[in-house]
């Protein structure tokens, strides 16, 4: 009895033999310079190009709950840059503003004809999010920098 | 009371299991459960044999069977229709119930995460590439957006391809490589403008007055004793080095990007040849046989013809397509160089040896110069020839079809033969 | 290729329409088809054919099996209005003076396929709407004299495959005539829902159903073919056709033309393997006493039935019929791409015996039987196939394989030989395989009928017996003959040769071009001038910059100083803004 217990629930854990897709999202608002890159992407799929690091499986990048599109992370003179693209969604457009805003600040803006650049600038790193407008109005994200200040 | 326990245990797991296995009962024809083209074919002559109204070709040539039958599945995931030839099978699902994204993951589940493919439309694609089988997966977006919000009718593809099974060792030989805790790759990087080089490594002649500035030096490593690098710089012309001539050289750790060590740039304005050296120890985990136990080959008088003889043996093996017998000339060189690298890949093997096929299949004669001058390395115990009339050692011929091959060679104590090792 | 001839042969039968009568031509030819093939032999064919011709039947569902749909608005594909168009009838007229053919044995019979010696030219231009082009060849003149006018006007002049043209003997060349001929004038019939029947020369025209994207069109038999048929939307605008059945029998009669002969063909099938036929005879007497009996070649009821599909929501049709037509024509001679070298030239073809090879007359001269994959000739007596390169041993009456890397031949019998791999020199042989020199060549090329060869950092003019004529003072060879003159070149200046290898216009220009029509461009002090084949000058244009020739409507040069500030025509004149 206990044996084929045993089977039944062996056979049905198995041809449930699953990725846990949930338990491997990242978010990246948890990045720091000090974040060993490797290890914290250990189980992830990434590549190399010239030296920068990419992940780009929306499936597990977040930003304060936001789905990121891709990540490439780049070593320069001024330390580790992480640059995330987004899904050009103006409600993901109007969070971010909301919630760096929250956290860091009213932002440096330079708005321009067909673009809106915010700056926030903090002692551990500097935050650049630019978007593409269309008479004024947000039609697609550029990028979102965030770069580590080395010490 | 155990009784009782376990009988609960059972009814509900079996509840839980005929809930959801009750789709997999009417799933009969799974396509995930062939390795090889073979099982593959055998799964289309089953389907025809239990659909006989579908009239499925499994006789011809070319044979092509498309199929939108009840029952065909991949892991579990329903297939809508099916695409069988003789060399690959390509499954479509259908656009509802999330079956792409259902595929996708039974897919992951086997194979892995991977990354995926650049595509220049929507559709997102992924190629899993083992020994055994390609699968080219695509989903094709329907009402889904993307990865993180795939719709219920956003459809999967996939093409699964099997590669050809080789027995012979030279094909397999990642299965025997060791991985290590290190993984030195020493590589010498020479910075100068424009000269020619001739480097040699503990006596042997890597590079005879070439324009290369880059060598991989694991190969030509066979021991942890000191190793001594030298550099001859010679001018392109022939005449004097240009008055800004300066030349620099780094022995580094390709792995950990670490300088082994350098020669810091010096001017070599003037001078008509230039010699420097380059000392280091390497630390590697695996040290090969090599020409470790080879005899001095400058005492050896039939050289030549011994040299003549294992071309020859060379050519016999390809134009014959002996297997064992190309096996035995080219495995050690190939092992050793896979093991210092620790290159686990498996198309590394698998690409040499269909290489090896590509000369087989399309040669009808080989040619080995006979006119030929030798080098001997490693204190006599290494040879390198170099070919006087022909553009290298043996060639070989088909129609509009021709290959070259050359060798380091030595003789392990012992034997009467010369081997190939490098 | 036999089971390609059997579904083509098939789907012929298929198509073909209008030809109503008993005993049709084409059944004929089908039928005769089988003439000298054993029984066993039909049985094993049919057996196979028809599996494929299952499959095969499956890619054209889409086309043959065409359904009666509504298409939206939005989904409407059209096409141009009915309109003749001969503007291309006089350059169509032009275009053969440089038509070639290729000629290829095979189980004693000829096949040529048609091409033009300027490789940019694949087939002859399309002409417009109520345009047709015909063929016919009027003479053949063989290369041992005979020439042959009869019982040859059926053979095809075909640009794209190759057809059959009567006896296995060398073809020099042969004479076609050209012929073009357009609607002068025609008349309209429309019949439309409002309008359905129409009287038209003393028989009617009726649409017998118009229904989304369907028509049902009748004509009396008495009425000619229609040179075009186009429907026409609710708006007025020309549907574009998508797929169209002929029949002499009513629609509903025929389950689908594919079908029925599928079912025909199992019948066949069955009584093959029944072995119900003692031989072959007998199995084509019942195919002519039943092949008959099948609708499409039935037609008794007077009236020819046409279905269409559109592209769109049909609301009326226009049936253009031809009332006067004029024709054209023109006489052109094609010529045998393949030059004669010598009159003991031998040429090979395939029969299910083996290899023969035949003389200029056509007369067996050697049979090499046992061999089951075709050769074919590259030059002289240099044969290949896909895996070997061979040499015919007329002596042994043999084929020797030869285990060399590459063979090439040139125009003037003369073959390179590299022995082991692409970097190898270059050894030059004769038809019996004999070294006509001892040297070895870096390069050999031909330009024009030139042959030379590159060695030595020297260029040699090279004879057909292996003599060489030094091109001194000239390190690179242009690849154009045009007006007995070659582009040469030292180092850095051009001048140009003649075919005997002597320099007649020094190298004394920075840039030159290629001779065409007695003139070409140099430039030398500066600037750009046009000189003609004796080194002349004609002119100074001036400009120090050459564009890319351009071409007239005749295709002649047109050349562009300047980046178009001055632009010249083929015979030197400043051609006005």
């Amino acid at each position: 009895m206990y044996r084929i217990t045993v089977l039944l629930l062996f056979a049905s854990f198995f041809s449930y033999a699953q990725i846990d897709y949930k338990s491997l999202i990242k978010n990246l608002e948890e990045i720091t310079i000090e974040t060993n890159l490797n290890e914290y992407f250990d189980e992830l799929p990434s590549e190399n190009r010239y030296d920068d690091l990419v992940l780009n499986d929306e499936r597990f990048l977040r930003f304060y709950s936001i789905i990121v599109d891709k990540v490439s992370f780049s070593s320069g003179w001024r330390g580790r840059t992480m640059t995330l693209k987004f899904f050009d969604e103006s409600r993901d457009y109007e969070s971010i503003k909301k919630i760096l805003s929250e956290k860091y600040g009213e932002p440096e803006i330079d708005q321009r004809d067909n673009s809106i650049n915010y700056e926030w600038k903090v002692d551990e790193k500097e935050l650049s999010l630019n978007v593409n407008t269309e008479d004024g109005v947000f039609k697609s994200f550029d990028s979102l920098d965030v770069i580590f200040n080395t010490k | 009371m155990k009784t009782i326990y376990s009988l609960i245990i059972v009814t509900i797991v079996l509840l839980f299991s005929s809930c959801t296995n009750k789709k997999k009962l009417l799933l009969k024809y799974d396509f995930s459960k062939a390795n090889s083209q073979s099982e593959m074919d055998s799964l289309l002559v089953k389907i025809g044999k239990e659909n006989k109204d579908f009239d499925l070709d499994t006789v011809s040539f070319f044979k092509l069977n498309e199929i939108e039958i009840d029952g065909m599945h991949y892991d579990g995931v329903p297939v809508k229709k099916a695409l069988l030839s003789d060399s690959y099978t390509f499954l479509t699902t259908d656009t509802i119930n999330y079956y792409g994204k259902k595929l996708l993951e039974v897919i992951e589940a086997k194979k892995g995460l991977i990354n995926s493919e650049n595509t220049y439309n929507d559709d997102i694609q992924f190629i899993w590439k083992t020994e055994r089988e390609d699968l080219d997966f695509k989903l094709n977006l329907v009402n889904g957006k993307h990865l993180a919000a795939i719709g219920d009718k956003d459809y999967g593809e996939l093409k699964i391809t099997f590669k050809p099974i080789y027995d012979v060792p030279l094909a397999n030989i990642h299965k025997k490589i060791k991985v290590f805790d290190v993984k030195p790759k020493y590589v010498l990087n020479i910075r100068s403008y424009s000269n020619k080089y001739t480097v040699i490594l503990d006596d042997i002649v890597i590079a005879e007055n070439s324009k290369y500035t880059e060598h991989n030096l694991n190969r030509y490593i066979t021991d942890g004793e000191l190793s001594k690098l030298k550099i001859i710089v010679i001018p392109i012309d022939n005449s004097k080095f240009d008055k800004n001539g300066t030349f620099a050289a780094t022995i580094y750790d390709e792995t950990t990007k670490q300088t082994i060590t350098d020669v810091q740039r010096t001017s070599i304005a003037g001078k008509s040849s230039v010699e420097f050296t380059l000392d280091f120890t390497p630390k590697l985990p695996w040290y090969p046989k090599a020409w470790n136990n080879g005899v001095n080959l400058r005492k050896e008088k039939n050289l030549k013809q011994k040299v003549n003889t294992l071309y020859k043996r060379i050519g016999d093996a390809i134009l014959s397509k002996d297997e064992k017998a190309i096996n035995d000339l080219f495995y050690q060189k190939q092992f050793e160089k896979q093991q210092l690298d620790q290159d686990v890949n498996f198309e590394t093997a698998r690409t040499y040896w269909e290489s090896l096929k590509q000369i087989q299949n399309n040669s009808y004669k080989y040619t080995i110069e006979d006119n030929y001058s030798i080098e001997f390395n490693a204190n006599g115990r290494l040879i390198w020839t170099y070919p006087t009339n022909k553009t290298d050692m043996i060639i070989f011929t088909g129609k509009e079809f021709s290959e070259q091959m050359n060798f380091y060679l030595y003789q392990p104590e012992g034997s009467n033969e010369l081997k190939i090792i490098r | 290729m036999k089971k390609l001839l059997f579904i083509y042969i098939t789907v012929v039968i298929c198509g073909c329409s209008n030809s109503s009568k008993k005993e049709s031509p084409e059944l004929n030819e089908f039928i005769a088809g089988f003439d000298d093939k054993p029984i066993e032999e039909i049985k094993e064919e049919v057996n196979k054919n028809i599996k494929q011709f299952e499959s095969f039947t499956k890619f054209f569902d889409g086309s043959f099996a065409n359904e009666i749909k509504k298409i939206g608005k939005e989904d409407e594909r059209y096409e141009q209005e009915f309109k003749i168009d001969t503007t291309g009838v006089s350059k169509s007229l032009l275009q053969f003076d440089n038509v070639v053919f290729s000629q290829e044995f095979e189980d004693y019979q000829s096949s040529l396929s048609f091409g033009f010696k300027n490789p940019e030219k694949r087939k002859p231009l399309e002409l417009g709407q109520g345009v047709s082009q015909t063929f016919v060849p009027k003479k053949i003149y063989y290369h041992d004299k005979e020439v042959k006018t009869d019982s040859i006007a059926n053979y095809e002049v075909d640009f794209i495959f190759s057809d059959n043209w009567g006896k296995a003997k060398m073809i020099d060349s042969v004479d076609v005539l050209f012929k073009v001929d357009y609607l002068k004038d025609y008349d309209v019939v429309e019949v439309s829902l409002d309008n359905p029947v129409v009287n038209y020369q003393g028989g009617e025209i009726r649409l017998v159903k118009a229904q989304d994207n369907y028509a049902y069109i009748t004509l009396s038999d008495t009425i000619g073919s229609a040179t075009e048929i186009q429907a026409y939307n609710e708006d007025g605008k020309v549907l574009d056709n998508s797929g169209s059945s002929n029949n002499g029998i009513a629609p509903d009669d025929s389950e689908g033309i594919f079908t029925e002969m599928l079912g025909y063909l199992k019948q066949i099938q069955k009584k093959l393997n029944n072995d119900d036929f003692k031989n072959t005879a007998e199995f084509q007497e019942y195919l002519r006493k039943n092949l008959n009996v099948l609708g499409f070649f039935n037609d008794n009821d007077g009236v020819y039935h046409k279905e269409y599909y559109y592209y769109g929501t049909v609301n009326s049709v226009k049936l253009y019929f031809a009332k006067e037509t004029d024709t054209r024509e023109t006489l052109f001679r094609a010529y045998n791409v393949k030059p004669f070298i010598s009159d003991a030239e031998l040429f090979e073809m395939n029969t299910e015996d083996g290899l023969v090879f035949l003389n200029n007359k056509g007369e067996t001269e050697i049979s090499i039987t046992g061999l089951d994959q075709g050769v074919a000739k590259i030059g002289g007596d240099f044969y290949e196939d896909n895996n070997y390169f061979y040499h015919l041993n007329r002596s042994k009456k043999s084929l020797d394989t030869l285990l060399v890397y590459d063979i090439m031949t040139f125009d003037n019998g003369i073959i390179g030989i590299q022995p082991e791999q692409k970097d190898d020199d270059i050894a030059l042989f004769n038809s019996d395989n004999e070294l006509i020199n001892n040297k070895k060549y870096w390069n050999v090329r031909e330009v024009g009928a030139i042959l030379f060869g590159y060695r030595n950092e020297k260029w040699y003019i090279i004879s057909a017996q292996g003599e060489e004529r030094l091109v001194s003072g000239v390190n690179r060879v242009g690849d154009k003959l045009s007006d007995d003159r070659i582009l040469v070149s030292n180092d850095s200046k051009y001048g140009f040769i003649n075919t005997k290898g002597a320099i007649v216009i020094p190298a004394i220009y920075d840039d030159a071009k290629d001779f065409e029509q007695g003139i070409t461009a140099v430039k030398i002090d500066g600037t750009y001038k046009l000189i003609d084949i004796q080194g002349e000058i004609l002119l100074d244009t001036e400009e120090d910059d050459i564009n890319f020739f351009g071409e007239d409507s005749d295709g002649n040069r047109i050349y562009k100083f300047g980046y178009g500030a001055k632009s010249y025509n083929y015979k030197g004149d400043l051609i006005e803004k």
